[in-house]
């Protein structure tokens, strides 16, 4: 019959359809990438913008990294600051003045020199208040430049930056900031090609598309070829890049995945050189069978309880120190995160630029309860209701479950759950509006003052409504010394206010599961994440 | 029709001032701004940052700027994607989703109507239960469980395509069969459906006695009429292919709108919300009446009115 036959033949025709697409070369994206000099990069998200003074996330921090170099870089293993665009500086005795000479050969990608006026043009633009961008605190240890910033003075001369001549910029600070240059290896201190930003439309606008690859100037290592939203971001080696004959590799390309779990399967279909972390269910297997294929390194990053001490009975220290002593750390980083977590017992990871704080809580299980009990509820009796606040994910939710056990065993307390979806937990945060939350704080760049300045009283980041005179006293000490021992005894007793008034329960240091394959050389771990483009390579693998 | 067109467009502005109102309103009773983020900008930032894109007006006062806007046709600006526009990344990723929806369509009325028209010819033989069992499978399955599923037998062990990405032509076959599956199940069972019952119709038993042939009973006489439940459904079919891509969109990492639909809800980017939801309400009205149209060139007992 006629009927049998058609169907017969689209079948066939169906069939062969997918055989046809189906059989390709075997060879993978990454093989092909490793002979093209090509690093397949999964980004984790879309950036939002490539404006290093708009854009805020560690994802668009990774591709700009790429795309500009300020005067200092961080170096590819201690990202300690190694000369950039500036080739040496002098630092005047009282530390308050720092004087950069720049290198001749430094150059934009449209073949400009990279002069000391292009710097004092960007942060001026930075401090624009009408630019609002977030991270210009950054600028502020330059004399005035916080005054610039919030308005109170409009003339731009008045801040500490000063054009000497072409190849010299100084920068002069209203008080010694030992760890300047740490910070300058930051985004915010990128130079901007402020003519080219300038033809696209006003200087102060966060709208303004000088970003796009027809438009983009940059003066890093690599220059921005192509940006397809959601599908791929192609930067290039720039041949004006005054180091470009270290630089290895030919291009990066940036995948923008934001699934965890699509990343690694692109990974593991040899799509992706890389992936910034392999999603928490597949980290046990990798670590079990696929041991070449991982690093799982510490970070600069705490995660944390804030309490809200605004709130009865949380705004009774010792019912705050009875929650953080009645914890088993190691038993949530073993049995539950399980990725090379380190337990945490202060603020500031231990060895942050040389810090490691002494003041450090207890495990104490026993002593918890007796602290309860003096705060009224012996053996958690009369306890009100109190509930534990996370953003909407699996993982924040099996550590709430852990720690919501450890405190029923150990004080006999009924702790609910909440999860919230992300922006709904943000708010609820910022306006104080939960009992506790989950929380946590990654440095922006090497030093305790990253982690300490966030329990300010006017801090943003704050959110626990506790305020301590003496905390900020000691951390505006610090920062307004150049005494570094002197500084880090202020941190140190700072830390001990923190461990005394317990406003936050630490839990672990995070550590970075990244996936990377074979062929890439050069790579190092490092406690800031920064990919290290210009020390990586790749060699083709041999079958 | 020409009447009968103008009053559905006509229709369709009040529907469109009623969602746009709604989506507002609804947007902005969400707790949580656009520039919540894990580490808060100062208050002063966050005041300019409001005050750049106008959010320091009082509520209505944004409503009545938002609709005059939505009249010129300007959908306004991302806080998400600074330097983007919403028109420009719809225009941008729409085409991809559109691309996407019309491969599903295409897989899904293919394996779909062929199934369905041997199961109805083949009646309550091992042709009509295998492909109807297989049918079953394919809407029980959800497409977050059957996309990732094919990624592991045919990217991950065969290694016939990637994993994920949106890059060559080959990329396009397993998202499309992940979305299609769901639509060529339910084309297959309302084809069969359709087709059993015209084919026990008087005229057929008479094409029959005149002495047509299997082929010509089907393609000339059944077809016409035993489609219209798959064309009714064809609407909101579309519809969901094209809105419902964004867990397939996900899964494969497509750079199409359906992501940016459910995203831009997740980052408070309220011109996108809006946007977006514009833009498919839009896009299904259009559908339904292009499918109304449809229906009634192909059943003579219906009329435009």
């Amino acid at each position: 019959m006629m009927i049998r036959n058609t169907s017969l033949a689209a079948t066939i025709l169906a069939l062969g359809f997918f055989l046809v697409c189906g059989c390709g070369p075997r060879e993978t994206m990454v093989e092909i990438a490793d002979r093209a000099g090509q690093y397949r990069v999964g980004n984790g998200g879309e950036p939002g913008d490539l404006d290093p003074q708009v854009a805020i996330g560690q994802l668009e921090h990774d591709i700009m990294l790429s795309l500009f170099e300020g005067l200092v870089y961080g170096d590819a293993k201690d990202v300690s600051p190694r000369p950039g665009v500036a080739e040496s500086w002098d630092i005047s005795p009282d530390g308050l003045v720092y004087t950069f000479h720049l290198r001749q050969n430094a150059r934009w990608s449209n073949g400009e020199p990279v002069t000391a006026r292009d710097f004092c043009e960007t942060y001026h633009r930075m401090l624009m208040p009408s630019l609002a961008a977030q991270y210009s605190y950054m600028l502020y240890p330059v004399t005035n430049a916080e005054a610039f910033n919030t308005g109170q003075i409009t003339n731009f001369d008045q801040v500490g930056f000063k054009v000497v001549d072409d190849h010299t910029l100084r920068v002069a600070l209203h008080s010694p900031t030992p760890y300047l240059l740490s910070m300058m290896v930051h985004d915010s201190w990128y130079p901007l090609p402020m003519a080219t930003i300038k033809k696209f439309g006003a200087i102060d606008d966060r709208s303004n598309p000088w970003t796009r690859p027809e438009h983009f100037v940059g003066n890093g290592p690599f220059v921005l070829k192509e940006w397809r939203m959601n599908s791929h971001i192609l930067v290039v080696k720039s041949p004006t890049y005054w180091d470009a004959e270290h630089v290895r590799l030919n291009s990066i390309y940036f995948l923008p995945e934001e699934n965890y779990d699509t990343e690694e399967r692109m990974f593991r279909s040899g799509q992706l050189h890389t992936v910034r972390s392999a999603p928490q269910s597949k980290v046990a297997f990798y670590r079990e069978y696929k041991p070449n294929l991982i690093n799982i390194y510490p970070l600069l990053t705490t995660y944390f309880y804030k309490l809200n001490v605004t709130r009865p009975p949380l705004n009774d220290k010792r019912v705050r120190e009875a929650l953080a002593m009645a914890l088993d750390r190691h038993a949530i980083t073993e049995t539950v995160t399980r990725a090379g977590e380190i337990p945490a017992f202060c603020l500031t990871p231990p060895g942050t630029a040389g810090f490691t704080a002494r003041a450090a809580l207890r495990e104490d299980p026993a002593e918890a309860r007796r602290l309860l009990a003096a705060a009224g509820y012996p053996d958690g009796k009369n306890f009100p209701a109190v509930t534990l606040l996370y953003n909407t994910l699996q993982s924040h939710k099996a550590i709430a479950e852990a720690v919501q056990e450890m405190w029923r065993k150990n004080l006999n307390l009924h702790v609910t759950l909440q999860n919230e979806e992300w922006k709904v937990y943000l708010d609820a945060m910022r306006t104080t509006n939960y009992d506790i939350c989950r929380s946590g704080w990654g440095a922006d760049y090497a030093d305790p003052s990253t982690f300490l300045d966030v329990f300010l009283t006017d801090s943003g980041n704050n959110g626990t409504g506790w305020s301590n005179a003496e905390y900020d006293r000691l951390c505006r000490a610090a920062a307004s010394t150049g005494d570094q021992a002197a500084r880090y005894a202020a941190y140190q007793k700072a830390e001990a206010i923190l461990a005394d008034e317990m406003p936050i329960i630490p839990i672990y240091i995070y550590s970075n599961p990244r996936l990377l394959q074979p062929s890439v050389k050069g790579w190092y771990p490092n406690l800031l994440d920064n990919p290290n483009y210009r020390s990586i390579y790749l060699v083709p693998q041999t079958h | 029709m020409l009447r009968f067109v103008a009053r559905r467009f006509l229709e369709t502005i009040p529907v469109l001032f009623i969602i746009a109102t709604i989506t507002f309103f609804m947007m902005r009773l969400a707790p949580g701004g656009p520039f919540d983020a894990e580490k808060q900008a100062s208050k002063e930032v966050r005041a300019r940052m409001e005050a750049h894109y106008g959010l320091d007006k009082p509520i209505f006062v944004q409503y009545l700027l938002q609709m005059k806007h939505l009249l010129q046709g300007d959908l306004g600006p991302s806080y998400k994607y600074p330097s983007r526009t919403v028109n420009e990344i719809i225009t941008d990723a729409f085409p991809v989703s559109l691309e996407l929806g019309g491969e599903s369509l295409a897989v899904a009325l293919v394996l779909g109507l062929l199934a369905g028209m041997i199961a109805s010819l083949k009646q309550n033989t091992f042709w009509d239960h295998f492909p109807m069992s297989l049918a079953m499978i394919g809407l029980c399955v959800p497409t977050f469980v059957m996309g990732p599923l094919l990624i592991s037998a045919f990217a991950l062990h065969l290694d016939w395509f990637n994993a994920a990405g949106w890059y060559f032509p080959r990329d396009r076959v397993l998202p499309a069969l992940t979305l299609g599956a769901f639509y060529a199940a339910y084309v297959a069972r309302l084809a069969r459906g359709g087709l059993l019952e015209v084919l026990r119709q008087d005229f057929i038993r008479t094409a029959q006695a005149k002495g047509a042939g299997g082929a010509r009973i089907l393609f000339k006489h059944a077809l016409r009429g035993g489609l219209l439940p798959v064309v009714s459904f064809l609407g909101p079919a579309i519809a969901g292919l094209l809105t419902g891509s964004f867990v397939v969109e996900t899964i494969f990492g497509i750079p199409g709108l359906g992501r940016y639909f459910v995203t831009a809800a997740f980052n408070r980017d309220y011109f996108m919300i809006m946007g977006s939801v514009l833009f498919y309400a839009v896009f299904v009205i259009a559908m339904n009446l292009v499918v109304d149209i449809v229906l009634v060139w192909l059943n003579p007992k219906l009329r435009f009115e």
